[in-house]
């Protein structure tokens, strides 16, 4: 890969022509808030002179109506601009550092996960009522296959209180980076590594709950390492096929992961690929409108963050490829 | 007072039939898991011709080898499943392939054919299998062992007269398993 200074050296001329964008978007913005400003001082002094001639408290209310007007102008105005300048961005500027750094992929924007696949995969205990996905990429790092993306997902909870008015609320469930990536052998069954709380919480009591499920194919699978077993539950239908894609070697790469992204991780291993879901609270690859589009700091902020998505392919082992499958 | 009357032997009979399928349950995984191994270590028998056959027109110099594991292998297929002799002759065919695998790292043109590289993918995943299903079996035989010892399923376990698993020996040797070196 190559290293920073080569790359921000290839990105430098659309920076250029960005920094010229968010001049432009900025002094748009100055423009909207300085207009507003002014018309609702002009309403200040208006309606001070009404409220000396008459003691009415209507034109108060209008100008408190003003004033939330003001605001919603402002915010979608502004907003609107802001959120075109980084769209744009991500489009070149993103696309171009992410060409520089593995050239077999490609930003996708808004083209992320579909909400199909991410409620399809097991690892999570609710489906999503509400979904949004963010910040795509696409396409091949050495010989594998890899697709990932932000997901933001939040389950419905509906509540009834004693007087029988119904709450609707929504809590996330997942935030976080959600990667498809293509498995280096072939499997058959499904197998779901999730994080081990109920062992974490419960100790002993809380692994014989874990391996009570009559309802479900997936059965508890006891992975040897111990260090393991204390993060990480195993569910599979196959003890065998599951040690398979779980070797020992793996399950030291996947602790190795959890302790690098200091969050929780979830595999699931199904249809050939494998699936990764970190939680990952900040949200990524965002260009702040108020530094400078040639700030070298935040590009090598965007680099830091692919680098540490696409390294994901070389800490599961993933391009190795001393197995059948090609 | 009478609830409970019926209500002590119910739930007597209830962890009883849950604690035999338990065990059953435990014991049929374990021949399961060594099955497997069996199943994947026949798969390694019937690869080791064509390995053989692939390797010796370039590896004059390693005929002995060659004769070698040809020969362990018709031993192994010989052997009864379980003895100990078989999982010697096993071991001894781990490491043959293991030697055959670094001694092509000498011979160029054959460890760049496409046949002879498909052969080492073939065997990399076989000895991973082995590998997984050995430890499908060990974890097997500590659940069961557990069952066997622990109280109350101890009890059951007594009356089914169960006894306790041997797990396999992770010997240096076989953990390293088949050494493959591919090309990049």
């Amino acid at each position: 890969m190559k290293s920073f200074s080569e790359i921000y050296d290839a990105v430098l001329p659309i920076l250029q022509t960005f920094e010229h964008r968010r001049l432009a978007a900025v002094a748009y913005a100055s423009k909207i808030g300085r207009n507003l400003l002014l018309t609702t001082g002009g309403g200040v002094i208006v309606i001070l002179a009404f409220l000396a001639a008459s003691q009415s408290p209507i034109p108060l209310f209008g100008l408190l109506l003003w004033a939330i007007i003001a605001g919603i102008i402002y915010t979608t105005t502004v907003g609107r601009s802001r959120a075109e300048y980084a769209a744009h961005f991500k489009q070149q500027v993103l696309q171009e550092v992410v060409q520089q750094m593995e050239p077999g992929m490609r930003y996708t924007g808004a083209d992320g996960i579909p909400r199909a696949t991410f409620d399809a995969c097991g690892l999570f205990d609710h489906r999503s009522d509400r979904y949004h996905c963010d910040d795509g990429f696409r396409g091949t790092i050495g010989k594998t296959d890899v697709f990932f993306s932000e997901v933001h997902a939040q389950y419905k909870r509906t509540t009834t209180d004693s007087k029988g008015r119904r709450k609707t609320t929504y809590h996330t469930f997942f935030d976080g980076l959600f990667m498809i990536a293509d498995f280096h052998k072939e499997f058959r069954t499904p197998v779901l590594v999730l994080p081990d709380v109920a062992e974490k919480t419960l100790g002993f009591l809380g692994k014989k709950l874990q391996g009570f499920r009559p309802f479900s194919k997936e059965k508890l699978v006891y992975m040897e390492d111990p260090e393991f077993e204390k993060h990480f539950v195993v569910y599979g239908s196959d003890q065998v096929e599951a040690r398979y894609l779980l070797s020992t070697a793996m399950l030291r790469r996947i602790l190795d992961l959890k302790a690098k992204w200091q969050d929780d991780v979830r595999l699931g291993f199904r249809d050939s690929n494998v699936q990764i879901a970190i939680s990952h609270k900040q949200n990524l690859f965002e260009p702040n409108i108020k530094k400078s589009a040639l700030d070298k700091a935040q590009i090598e902020q965007f680099y830091r963050e692919l680098g540490t998505c696409f390294e994901i392919v070389e800490d599961l082992n993933l391009n190795t490829r001393v197995w059948t499958k090609e | 007072m009478s609830y409970v009357l019926i209500a002590i032997p119910v739930f007597l009979l209830l962890w009883f039939v849950l604690t035999y399928n338990g065990l059953i349950a435990k014991r049929n995984q374990m021949a399961n898991a060594f099955s497997s191994i069996d199943v994947n270590l026949k798969k390694r028998h019937d690869l080791i011709p064509n390995v053989v056959g692939a390797v010796k027109g370039f590896m004059n110099h390693e005929r002995e080898l060659l004769e070698k594991v040809t020969q362990l292998r018709e031993q192994a297929r010989a052997a009864s499943k379980m003895s100990p002799q078989r999982f010697d002759l096993e071991k001894q065919i781990t490491g043959c392939l293991g030697e055959i695998n670094m001694r092509a790292e000498a011979y160029p043109d054959l460890k760049s054919g496409e046949n002879f590289l498909q052969l080492q993918r073939l065997l990399a995943e076989i000895e991973e299998q082995i590998s997984a299903a050995r430890r499908a079996y060990n974890s097997a035989v500590m659940e069961i062992n557990n069952g066997i010892e622990m109280f109350p399923s101890s009890i059951v376990a007594g009356m089914m007269k169960m006894e306790r698993g041997e797990s396999f020996e992770a010997v240096a040797a076989e953990r390293g398993n088949v050494s493959v070196k591919l090309n990049p």
